[in-house]
Parts: structure tokens; C-alpha cells; sequence
């Protein structure tokens, strides 16, 4: 049996859009039902629906073989995971953002508010900074507005949010998408399966076929 | 009914899980005196002096303690090391020595919010080096834990010198060349490509990862690490030391050991005291590696006693999750 954890919301919607269209092992997410766990006897696969930050934690345990979350996800969670397949959802860029009349200037000194701590710390200690970050669990855009922080660092889709609260993006440093990941053990263990499902989501339109896939 | 608060504590093994593993060690003694290996027994609390700027374990893992005299102590974060010092301490000559262990490592890496020890047995061996050594520690770990249960067993080797003798063509430094080893490790082939982009010679290397990446088999990474070789750097021996990977790769081929060993090149073993090759054991359904281990023939020289050494351990913590264990 192959576990597959999927972040809910965008992620599964769109793997239900492809279960739609074809006769593949991702039709079982196209019916409507209130579970969170579901097994599909015909392609022996379980999915579970999970909050997407909590899906490394499934990952790591392994408690699912294989997951479809973001990388700011996982890179913030710090779990080793193996990355099969990088996917054509969710594109988006980390970037450092802040009040459109203020220069934007990172010194020991700038306070900065996220719900990336640890992405926000890993990228300053390669510039050889030791800011000050906030974490906040939602609503980050607020944070320079009140005066809490000097700046943010959050993910930036169309910058839409961003303008509606007077931000401006001042400098972007890492790109962000949804990937196909496998627990390490499950990697080695269930490859072919793994591989199997990978070019069902490539199949889909979702899935990069490129030299660095693992397929 | 208890009429006081308890104080917190650390979690304690269980009566069962205690008598389980209690077994599981009796087994795993018996088998290893057959096999001509000796008992011995680490202490639990080492001079931190033997880890300290050794960057064999990192220093940040070692729970450090002090002694009324103001020496520094560790509790004992790895049994190799402690054995390596033992045999540079006692072992003078071409002949096997053979050891056996058991019991506890303590590292503040572990999950600390249970506890921060590991209870581990193993074995090592010092003396000769060689393909037949290599075999006997990979054959000796995979029929260890069948007898004690762990069926469906998949061994992966690797070697800690291919990948990092490949990145040091490229004269990265050594941070950035431990950077790309974690990642690459995980796959993550795209952040690798855009590290290397703006190195001359980041494209090419790429691809050969690429290639080490694909070669699963005993036989595609012999051949594999043939075509590769010419571009891994000689600097620490790493070209010389992958040909001994081949010689070790062919003889498991010819003990028939290809049934249940898988190959994966960009496992450089963890432990930075790995110089040679490395290996994991997986169970089918396991949660994680169960054993683990490799060669450290550069640690002895570090220690003023060049011999042949490897050795591995597995890792009860893993390993008493498989409810098919016959102890």
C-alpha cells in the first residue's frame, strides 16, 4: 500500500480536477466526501487530507509515504525529505516586503515579522545578519503598518495583498511551489510505486518532466 | 490513588519493552561470540577531549557536563569512536580484532522532548582492509538482523568519497561542499543546479550526479563510477579510494550478495569519521534505518594507529517497532 498525504485546499482541488478527467488512481479524490482518510482498493493507495504544515510531520513519522505541499512548508518544518517531483502549483516567491515610502535597508537591527521563522533565520545567517524576527501566525501585512516590525518576510503570489495594505516587495529570495516528497525509508522502499504515482501527476499536466525528476 | 504531584521526568522504558530488548541484546551476543567477536563495554562518560574540534560528531549534539576539577566530560554521544580508541589503544597487529557492544548514546539531536538517548548494538572491526572485510561487515549486519526478526531487509551502499571527491573539482569551499552534500542527499537537484550555475564547470558535475543518482544496481554503479571517475578530485585520496568501491562492489556480486543489496551514490553516510564506504539497512514498513555503519580507516590514523576499521550499529529504537522480532 502507498500513504499519500495531500495539503488541503488548492493542492487537493487540483488533484481532484485530474481525477476528473481520466481513469487514474487520483479519481477516489473527485468524489465528494466529508473523510479525511480514504483507501482505494483498486490502486491499493490510502490519501489522507491534512493542514499543509502539519504534512511534514506525517512524512517524517511515516505515517505517509509520500506528501504534496509547498517547500516553504517544508524547508520551515526542517524535515529530511526526499523531492521526487517539483509541480505546476502554487508558484509563488518568498520575498522581503515593507512600507512603499521606506528604504528598504537589513542591518542587526530591523525587526523583522513572518510565519517563516526559521526560513527567514537560514537566509540572514548566509548573509552573516542576526535580526530580530517576530513570528506571527497570520496576517503578516499588518505588522509594518502597526509598527511591530520593519519589515516582513511572507510569500508573494501577485503582490495583490501586498498593495491593498500600502507593502511594496522589496527584494524576493527564494522560489516556492508544490512538490511531490517521499519519506526516506518509503523512498528506497517503495520506489517503483512512488515513481508510478509521480507520472500519473506529470501525466496530469501538474508534474516538471524534467533531468532532475526522479522518475 | 496518588495524593502528591509527581516530578517531571524523563520517559522510562517499560517492563515489557525493557524484557523485549533484554532478549533481542542476549540474542544478538550469542550470535556475534559464535562468530568470534569480544565483548566490551564503553564508558558512559568520556573526556570531551576526544570530540572536541574533531568535527566527527557536531559539537552542538555532545551533552557536555563538568567534573569538580573542571575538565570538561561528554556523555558518550557514539560508540565508534569510543571503540577506535580502544583498538589504537590495544590492537598492534595484521590480525582481526572483533568487538561487540550494546547499550546507550546520548546526543541533544535526539528527540529531546522524550528523552536524548539511543540505545544502540553493534559491531567493529579492525585490522585487515579490504573487499572481504567490507563483505564480511555488510553480510555480517544483514544476517545479524534476520536472525532476530528483521525479515525483508534492503541494504543501500554508498561511499562518503564520490560525491564530495566530485564537488572538490570544482574548488568550492568546505562549507558550500557540506551545503550540497545535505541537499543533494535529499534530492533536491534543482536548488544544487542553481548553487552551481555561476561554477565553471557546475553544469558538467551536475549531469554526473545525475548519472550516480540513477545507478541503483551493483552492476550500473560499477560501471557508473568507471565513466565518472576521471572527474573526481585525488585531493584526500577520493579518487583512489572509490576504485576500492568497485573491488568491494564486485566481490559482494560474487558472494551473491546482489539479492539483497541496493546502491546509492549520493549516501556520503552521515558521520563525518566515514571515509570509505557506507551502508543502511531498511526494513519493508520499518520507520527509518535500522542499522547503519561504514569504514573509518582515516579515524585511526588520527589516532596515531593506522589499521583497517569499519563497523556498524543498529538501532533498537527502530528496530523493536517490527512486531515480527523473534525476541
Amino acid at each position: 500500500m502507498l500513504k499519500v498525504a495531500i495539503s488541503k485546499g488548492r493542492v487537493a482541488k487540483v488533484l481532484a480536477d485530474i481525477g476528473r478527467r481520466k481513469d487514474n488512481c487520483l479519481e477516489i479524490l473527485s468524489k465528494e466526501s466529508r473523510k479525511l482518510s480514504f483507501y482505494d482498493e483498486k490502486y491499493d493507495i490510502t490519501y489522507m487530507l491534512v493542514k499543509p504544515s502539519d504534512l511534514p510531520k506525517y512524512l517524517e513519522y511515516g505515517a505517509a509515504d509520500i506528501g504534496i505541499v509547498g517547500n516553504d512548508v517544508l524547508l520551515e518544518s526542517g524535515i529530511k525529505a526526499i523531492e521526487v517531483m517539483e509541480l505546476n502549483i502554487g508558484k509563488c516567491v518568498m520575498a522581503f516586503a515593507g512600507m512603499r515610502e521606506h528604504e528598504f535597508f537589513l542591518e542587526d537591527r530591523t525587526r523583522i515579522a513572518t510565519k517563516y521563522p526559521n526560513i527567514t533565520k537560514g537566509y540572514l545567517e548566509e548573509r552573516g545578519l542576526h535580526c530580530e524576527i517576530v513570528k506571527l501566525e497570520g496576517s503578516v501585512e499588518l505588522a509594518p503598518v502597526l509598527g511591530l516590525s520593519d519589515v516582513i518576510v511572507d510569500i508573494v503570489e501577485t503582490g495583490a495583498t501586498l498593495e491593498a495594505n500600502g507593502l511594496v516587495v522589496y527584494e524576493s529570495f527564494l522560489n516556492v511551489n508544490s512538490r511531490l516528497v517521499a519519506n526516506v525509508t518509503s523512498f528506497r522502499l517503495k520506489k517503483e510505486r512512488i515513481q508510478e504515482f509521480a507520472k500519473v501527476l506529470a501525466e496530469g499536466g501538474i508534474g516538471v518532466n524534467d533531468k532532475w525528476t526522479i522518475l | 490513588m496518588r495524593t502528591k504531584k509527581l516530578p517531571g521526568g524523563i520517559r522510562e522504558t517499560n517492563l515489557e519493552e525493557a524484557e523485549k530488548m533484554r532478549r533481542c541484546y542476549d540474542a544478538f551476543s550469542i550470535i556475534c561470540r559464535e562468530q568470534g567477536y569480544k565483548r566490551v563495554d564503553f564508558p558512559i562518560l568520556c573526556y570531551y577531549e576526544l570530540f572536541q574540534g574533531k568535527a566527527w560528531i557536531e559539537d552542538q549534539e555532545i551533552i557536555k557536563l563538568i567534573d569538580y576539577d573542571g575538565k570538561i566530560l561528554s556523555l558518550r554521544p557514539d560508540m565508534t569512536i569510543l571503540a577506535a580508541r580502544y583498538a589504537a589503544l590495544n590492537h598492534d597487529n595484521e590480525e582481526q580484532m572483533k568487538l561487540f557492544y550494546e547499550g546507550k548514546v546520548f546526543r541533544n539531536s535526539f528527540n529531546s522532548q522524550i528523552n536524548r538517548e539511543e540505545n544502540q548494538f553493534g559491531l567493529e572491526i579492525f585490522g585487515p582492509k579490504g573487499a572481504e572485510t567490507d563483505c564480511e561487515l555488510i553480510s555480517g549486519c544483514y544476517n545479524l538482523l534476520r536472525k532476530v526478526g528483521a525479515t525483508d531487509l534492503k541494504i543501500f551502499v554508498g561511499h562518503s568519497r564520490i560525491l564530495r571527491g566530485l564537488l572538490r573539482a570544482l574548488k568550492l569551499n568546505e562549507d558550500l561542499v557540506n551545503k550540497l552534500i545535505l541537499v543533494l542527499n535529499q534530492r533536491r537537484f534543482r536548488e544544487a543546479d542553481e548553487m552551481l550555475c555561476d561554477i565553471e564547470g557546475g553544469d558538467r558535475i551536475m549531469e554526473l550526479i545525475g548519472q550516480l543518482d540513477r545507478a541503483d544496481s551493483i552492476d550500473t554503479a560499477i560501471e557508473t563510477i568507471r565513466e565518472i571517475a576521471s572527474h573526481i578530485s585525488d585531493e584526500d585520496n577520493n579518487y583512489s579510494r572509490t576504485f576500492e568501491l568497485i573491488e568491494s562492489l564486485e566481490e559482494m556480486k560474487k558472494q551473491g550478495m546482489d539479492s539483497y543489496i541496493k546502491c546509492d551514490l549520493l549516501d556520503s553516510g552521515g558521520f563525518k569519521y566515514y571515509d570509505g564506504l557506507v551502508f543502511s539497512a531498511y526494513c519493508r514498513e520499518g520507520v527509518g534505518k535500522i542499522a547503519k555503519g561504514g569504514r573509518y580507516d582515516s579515524l585511526m590514523e588520527s589516532l596515531g594507529r593506522p589499521m583497517g576499521a569499519g563497523g556498524f550499529a543498529v538501532y533498537w529504537d527502530v528496530l523493536r517497532k517490527k512486531e515480527e522480532l523473534l525476541c
